[in-house]
């Protein structure tokens, strides 16, 4: 103890521990605490995006000034003693005031880099969300109120230095990193003490006495009590360990006599050894975990794989030979297009179970990456994996252009939200309608099922729209930009003139438009019909540049907003034939083709986003299967296919769909546009899927552990109960459990019980001799699959420290994150509820298992050539196995190298039931 | 005169500061010394908890008797001296981490409010009952900690919440008795001394006690939050309470409740 730990605060100084992390444990104090107190509050007033009635002034100003021009007049500092407004004076801008900050603390200029990582990583949760706000040009808030990480630190580092000022007046010491350095040097005992003292590793014994002599301050009796100390803990410590290790022995069956029996240098180094296992033990249960989960699925779809399979015309060839004579013709099997999430699999593998439907995982968002303009929604939401970057933008425009009337619900409920968002309202008001909401609570805890669908039915629809997702040519888009501002113009003229319509000209409107453009000069027939005198006619004109946007400039930007709206056809038909060759679905096609897409419903949930697609950035897939069938349904698009080697059966349709993964329920969209003819199959189609999402609720039941469900129909119900339930902190366990990748054909996957555990991409590597479409699933599902995994995984082996802890806690901060209590780090992962049950993990950690059915030299040249999944591979974040359909080996990367997979190396002997992998095969 | 020396010697066991230090040193005595040494039992803990009360009140009584019951400006002098004092202990007690010193401040803060009382003639018997007898049952799971860590101290040992999970329960419960959260006998004997003195003067009576009372929870937090929850230490065996031993703390909890229903009947 003695050498180690008197030299261990001196060195974890500036790389482990901030000059205030070490104050804290010398003296005490609150430092650390305390500032990431200040700092959440003003990153909460700033980050606000609409939850405060009253918002932070001067937001624009960006993170570090705002927040500066507040500070330098919060009186509430300098009551706790902080002269922040002297700091703040003394420099300008954030960077240079991170150099004041260190130069007055005395920090070494060496230091100075791992001193901001230690302060980044402190309120990781904000940190990283400022960050990602740096980053997000595109992003709203942060276009409005611009921060980024130079501001988060400079504001961290003007408090700290505010709080290390206060403190050293308080105390009486230099608290400056040369001092706290001399300190350590002249008084190491002292400052052990002090820091078993304070940082709660003191003998519980010896606490008082360690208190009273750091109090007295004397010499001689803290050297006494600190060698007293370190021969009790040394004793103390080994005393436990030795308990710990005849422990061990006992369950090795090496009995306590043996143990004892041992040289003492044996013993030293059995403990030692012991010891040293300790950091790596974590890994070598994670390798065992995963090695079972591999053999398990191996075992399975291993034998599927026959060396030397001949290449293929068509998928559908895979599939097992029908078995008897009245197995319907190619044409009547429906195929059915969906995610690659791990809950599809269940809903595939059930209805596939049902016959006659042949399914493909594909990336949720189907190859259609686009920003989405909903109709009454004001901003772009990007539908595609987040590390692709959408080029173009789909309307949603309604069919009727009627006045939107609200009800008088709909008023009632602007009223009662109104009064509960003001500040004072609610003290005079919450008699009134406290009733109201007492109503609501009422309804939504004791009958959810009945209350939601009588409020649904008070609540207006919102009206029939249609995706605009053709590109508007050069004329149409200049028509539309002169058309909106004709309409400027108009109003214009009666707010300025109090001139109506029907006094005006078509003519007068265009000669108006064209000066306001500058494609004219000289006086307007407008302004001689109404005698608008000159002066009064130029104010005008210039109204119309500035107020009402009509100007040069702006037409120029609402033309490239224009240009981004919709595909060409070229493009849709680039985009769905990549999809279609990307799963193997090149030929054979069906008469019905699902396009499945998913999300979830809950209520009263924050993480509902976790639960919906990752593929479309975590939004619902719908609209990208509507995109996906319409395009895939144009009769250009199919032209231009046909080209590329894609023949589309004329009578083949594809029709989208929104597989509800909390509840189970796949509903059928845009019906209306298909032919007489093809909607009498669907009712069909729905009994179908009806079917198969009861029997994916019942597994889903079972998995939640849903009592007194004895059969389909009772789950379903339940399944529906828990997405409406307002007081449900768990409506489905989501992504948790996902464990492997599997990149092949379905024939390798086809009725295997996969547990609902596996992400299944569709491929037919004979497609694709030269890798290319491989490198898309590698680049992107791929990706994005892991950090899907990650995220879990991370979730699980630390919920609090990386996942988010208990939802029960968690309150929504300013609209954007979720904070637990009313101060905390914002928080980041996966909620306690989704990772754990009954305080055990649910998900079991494993790092995402991949399975390629492809020639290895195929996929290793791909590593070679693909840096980001060569990392992941390379470093040990991904497990990556190959399944050489032409050797018929399976190949595993690991250690650095690859390795011909042995179903009886010791891996598989490692303990866990292989069996674990795969439910169940079904006969 | 005689009355003044009696209430100041009542001052020393019905604490007044700082005739209080006394009484403090004597609770707050490190067994290892001689007198703690002594005093190492919890019983003669409790012993001395429940007798310096009732002592203090037989003197109190006694100056009153000596006095014809014409105590006025005296008895209100007093009762601003015990109002302070125990405003004054009450705030030391925010930032005391060692049990046995919790524990001696807050008797000291809570017995000091019988002077507010007993200007306006409430009598202090049962109160003074009440506030002591409320920390008894702290007083012996303090004692279980310290046999089982070597001292009751905050911070050293969280999150025991996990680990002693029927310790736990009780602890917290003992804590709000000591703290006179509603309807501990301490609450009882606050409100008897609110009820009988506001009348007369309110500001006297209700500021010392409500903010005694304010400071007494805070800590009391404080205490919960240092020592049921958090994140347990590794490197200690913890023991939990055996079903005996947590029956019979329950049960003394039961009775000490209630007692506070006895109390109710003496206010009544």
């Amino acid at each position: 103890m003695t050498a180690s730990r008197q030299t261990d605060l001196a060195a974890r100084l500036g790389r482990d521990l901030t000059l205030y992390d070490a104050i804290d444990q010398l003296f005490g104090t609150r430092i650390g605490e305390t500032l990431n107190e200040l700092l959440i509050k003003g990153l909460m007033d700033f980050c606000d995006e609409g939850q405060s009635i009253w918002r932070m002034p001067g937001r624009r100003q960006g993170l570090f000034r705002g927040w500066s021009r507040i500070a330098r007049r919060n009186r509430r500092l300098r009551l706790r003693g902080m002269d922040v407004g002297a700091i703040l004076e003394a420099a300008d801008g954030p960077e240079a005031m991170i150099d004041l900050v260190m130069s007055r603390l005395g920090i070494p200029e060496d230091h100075w880099m791992d001193a901001c990582t230690l302060e980044l990583t402190k309120l990781h949760g904000w940190a990283g969300f400022v960050r990602w706000r740096g980053q997000s040009r595109r992003y709203y808030w942060q276009e409005r109120n611009p921060a980024d990480l130079v501001d988060f630190l400079a504001i961290r580092l003007v408090l700290a230095l505010a709080l290390l000022e206060d403190a050293a007046r308080r105390l009486r010491r230099d608290l400056r990193w040369p001092a706290l350095q001399a300190y350590l040097q002249a008084h190491p005992r002292e400052c052990v003490l002090r820091r078993e003292l304070n940082a709660g590793t003191v003998l519980p014994d010896y606490a008082h006495r360690v208190e009273l002599a750091l109090e007295r301050g004397d010499p001689a009796r803290i050297d006494a009590l600190y060698l007293e100390y370190e021969r009790i803990k040394l004793r103390r410590e080994a005393c436990t360990r030795a308990h710990r290790i005849a422990a061990m022995a006992e369950c090795a069956g090496i009995s306590r006599a043996d143990l004892l029996a041992l040289p003492d240098d044996t013993l030293l180094q059995l403990i030692d050894g012991v010891y040293a296992f300790k950091r790596g033990e974590g890994m070598v249960w994670t390798e065992a975990l995963e090695r079972s989960y591999i053999a398990g699925l191996l075992a399975h779809i291993g034998p599927r794989v026959v060396p030397g399979s001949e290449p293929r015309a068509a998928p559908t060839e895979t599939r097992p030979p029908a078995p008897d004579a009245a197995a319907p013709r190619p044409s009547d099997r429906i195929q059915a297009l969906f995610c690659i999430d791990v809950r599809s699999e269940r809903l595939r593998r059930q209805l596939e179970a049902l016959g006659d439907y042949d399914s493909f995982g594909i990336a949720g968002f189907f190859g259609v990456p686009l920003s989405f303009i909903e109709f009454g929604k004001g901003h772009e939401t990007d539908l595609c994996p987040a590390v692709v970057q959408p080029r173009n933008v789909v309307l949603e425009m309604p069919h009727t252009h009627a006045q939107h009337r609200h009800s008088l619900y709909e008023l009632a409920h602007e009223v009662v939200h109104d009064l509960k968002n003001t500040v004072l309202a609610p003290y005079v008001t919450v008699e009134a309608v406290g009733v109201l909401f007492g109503f609501d609570m009422l309804g939504k805890t004791f009958a959810p099922r009945a209350y939601n669908t009588w409020r649904a039915r008070l609540e207006s629809d919102k009206p029939p729209a249609r995706l605009l997702i053709d590109k508007i040519s050069q004329e149409d888009a200049e028509e539309l930009i002169a058309n909106l501002q004709d309409e400027m113009i108009l109003r214009a003229a009666e707010r300025h003139f109090g001139i109506k319509r029907e006094a005006l000209t078509s003519p007068m409107i265009r000669e108006l438009r064209e000066t306001a453009l500058g494609q004219r000069s000289g006086p307007t027939a407008f302004a001689r019909r109404f005698d608008v005198e000159p002066a009064a006619e130029a104010v005008f004109i210039r109204s119309l540049q500035l107020e009402y946007r009509v100007n040069p400039d702006q037409a120029r930007i609402q033309l490239e907003h224009l240009a981004k709206i919709g595909f060409r056809y070229t493009r849709q038909a680039q985009l769905v034939g990549t999809a279609l060759r990307a799963i193997g679905l090149t030929g054979g096609f069906g008469r019905t083709v699902l396009v499945v897409g998913h999300g979830s419903s809950s209520e009263n949930n924050p993480y509902e986003s976790a639960l919906d697609c990752g593929a479309c950035g975590g939004n619902h897939g719908l609209i990208n299967a509507r995109i996906f069938a319409i395009m895939a349904n144009r009769r250009e698009v199919r032209a231009l296919l046909a080209e590329q080697g894609i023949q589309i059966p004329e009578e083949t349709w594809f029709i989208p769909a929104l597989h509800n993964t909390t509840t189970d329920e796949v509903v059928l969209y845009d019906l209306e546009q298909l032919p007489p003819a093809v909607l009498t199959r669907m009712g069909r189609i729905r009994e179908d899927l009806t079917a198969a999402g009861r029997l994916c609720a019942l597994e889903r039941c079972q998995a939640l552990g849903e009592p007194g469900i004895d059969g389909p129909e009772a789950a379903a119900r339940r399944v529906k109960r828990n997405a409406l339930d307002w007081t449900q902190v768990r409506p489905e366990w989501g992504l948790s459990k996902n464990a492997s990748f599997v990149i092949g054909r379905r024939a390798l996957t086809a009725a295997l019980d996969l547990d609902g555990r596996a992400f299944l991409h569709s491929y037919d590597y004979r497609l694709d001799p030269d890798g290319r479409l491989l490198e898309v699933i590698l680049t992107g599902p791929l990706i994005v699959a892991q950090w899907i995994n990650l995220e879990h995984y991370f979730s699980v082996v630390d919920n609090e420290g990386f996942g988010s802890g208990s939802k029960v806690f968690h309150n929504v901060i300013g609209r954007f994150g979720v904070m637990t209590g009313n101060l905390s780090d914002l928080r980041t992962g996966l909620p306690a509820q989704t990772m754990l049950r009954d305080g055990h993990p649910y998900h079991t950690p494993l790092r995402l298992i991949t399975l390629i059915e492809a020639p290895l030299a195929l996929v290793q040249g791909l590593l070679g050539r693909l840096y980001k999944p060569r990392e992941l591979v390379h470093n040990g974040w991904i497990r990556l196995l190959v399944l050489d359909p032409e050797s018929g080996l399976t190949h595993l990367y690991e250690h650095g190298q690859w390795q011909v997979w042995d179903a009886g190396a010791p891996g598989r002997a490692a303990g866990v039931d292989c069996g674990q992998a795969c439910a169940g095969v079904r006969s | 005169m005689l009355t003044l020396i009696l209430f100041l010697l009542a001052g020393l066991v019905l604490p007044l500061f700082p005739l209080s230090l006394g009484v403090n040193l004597l609770l707050q005595q490190d067994p290892a010394s001689a007198l703690g040494g002594r005093l190492a039992h919890p019983a003669a803990r409790a012993g001395l908890l429940v007798l310096l009360p009732l002592v203090g009140v037989g003197l109190l009584a006694l100056g009153r008797l000596v006095a014809g019951g014409e105590v006025g400006a005296l008895a209100t002098v007093f009762a601003m001296w015990g109002g302070l004092t125990s405003v004054f202990y009450a705030f030391r007690l925010l930032s005391v981490r060692d049990g046995r010193i919790w524990l001696a401040q807050l008797y000291t803060s809570a017995l000091a409010l019988i002077w507010v009382g007993a200007a306006h003639e409430v009598p202090p018997l049962l109160p003074a009952l009440g506030l002591a007898l409320s920390l008894l049952p702290l007083l012996f799971l303090f004692d279980g900690l310290a046999v089982r860590f070597g001292s009751a101290r905050v911070g050293l040992y969280p999150g025991l919440g996990l680990c002693m999970p029927v310790f736990s329960t009780l602890f917290i419960l003992a804590v709000l008795m000591a703290v006179a959260v509603p309807f501990s006998p301490g609450f009882f004997a606050i409100s008897e001394l609110g009820f009988g003195g506001v009348g007369r003067n309110e500001l006297l009576t209700l500021l010392p006690l409500g903010l005694s009372w304010l400071l007494w929870t805070w800590s009391g937090i404080n205490l919960l939050a240092g020592i049921v929850f958090g994140t347990p230490r590794d490197d200690l065996a913890y023991a939990d309470l055996g079903a005996r031993v947590a029956v019979r703390h329950a049960a003394a909890l039961l009775a000490l409740a209630l007692f506070g229903l006895f109390l109710v009947e003496g206010m009544l």
